[in-house]
């Protein structure tokens, strides 16, 4: 499963629950999970389908300014980037 | 003598602990405040070699901001630097639209740090996009939250006439 945390549960944390929490957040994202690429995938599968077209489709849209940059978009675009981050790293 | 000056800009690369306790530091006054009502659907989260902060700041008058952060790493230590690459912070009325939204250049298109701004009370869908040059001008989350009560504050009596928000306004 991705580890997932509240901003505002971390600041309750005593200073050695917090030390520990951050740390394993930050081996879980090097290591890179499964479950974390496949809520990525999952939460870009909802925008393809609400918007009937690939991620891919809707980027070459975008870049040649066929989109217009809503709020569905910049998040989605936001997702991309969560995709891709590995690659483009 | 050598005196190396070390420039520290408020977007630089910092220590994710650091990182986080600026971030919490500032939710907290946001909420002693009074504008931020919750923080407590903004969530962090391990992504796929970075780190994932996403989630709803939820304000007065349905006043909420949408943000969505991508963090990476630029070491390999337990507690390493970071830094921003990718940010959408949206300011939205609720039920009526999108008010700002503040994002990160975009490969191709939009190349500059950029804001989206709209006048959501007339029903503008399309919006104005301000590009951004300068460093200090990008606002800090908190920044955001504190423009959205700026905007909130200055349009309330509009906002009353129009029933967007009940006359106690706590959450409209």
């Amino acid at each position: 499963m991705t580890q997932r945390m509240r901003i505002t549960d971390i600041a309750k944390m005593t200073e050695s629950e917090r030390t520990e929490a951050l740390a394993s957040l930050v081996s879980k994202a090097r290591s890179g999970s499964a479950a974390a690429r496949v809520a990525v995938s999952a939460r870009l599968r909802a925008y393809e389908i609400r918007y009937e077209m690939t991620s891919e489709e809707m980027l070459r849209q975008f870049r040649a300014g066929q989109i217009r940059e809503t709020a569905d978009i910049a998040k989605w675009l936001f997702l991309i980037g969560a995709r891709d981050c590995r690659v483009s790293a | 003598m050598l005196v190396t000056v070390v420039s520290r800009h408020r977007h630089s690369a910092t220590r994710l602990s650091t990182y986080l306790n600026v971030h919490q530091n500032r939710l907290e006054q946001l909420l002693r405040g009074g504008f931020l009502i919750s923080a407590d659907d903004l969530q962090i989260e391990a992504g796929d070699g970075c780190i994932l902060i996403e989630g709803l700041l939820h304000c007065q008058g349905g006043i909420i901001v949408d943000v969505s952060k991508r963090i990476v790493f630029l070491e390999d230590e337990e507690d390493p630097l970071v830094q921003t690459v990718d940010y959408s912070y949206c300011v939205t009325l609720r039920n009526v639209g999108v008010i700002c939204r503040y994002d990160s250049p975009h490969k191709d298109h939009q190349q500059d740090h950029h804001v989206h701004r709209y006048d959501v009370l007339d029903g503008d869908r399309d919006g104005k996009v301000e590009p951004i040059y300068e460093e200090d001008e990008r606002p800090l989350l908190a920044e955001v939250v504190e423009e959205a009560a700026e905007w909130f504050f200055k349009n309330l009596a509009r906002l009353q006439r129009d029933g967007l928000v009940s006359p106690g306004f706590p959450d409209s």
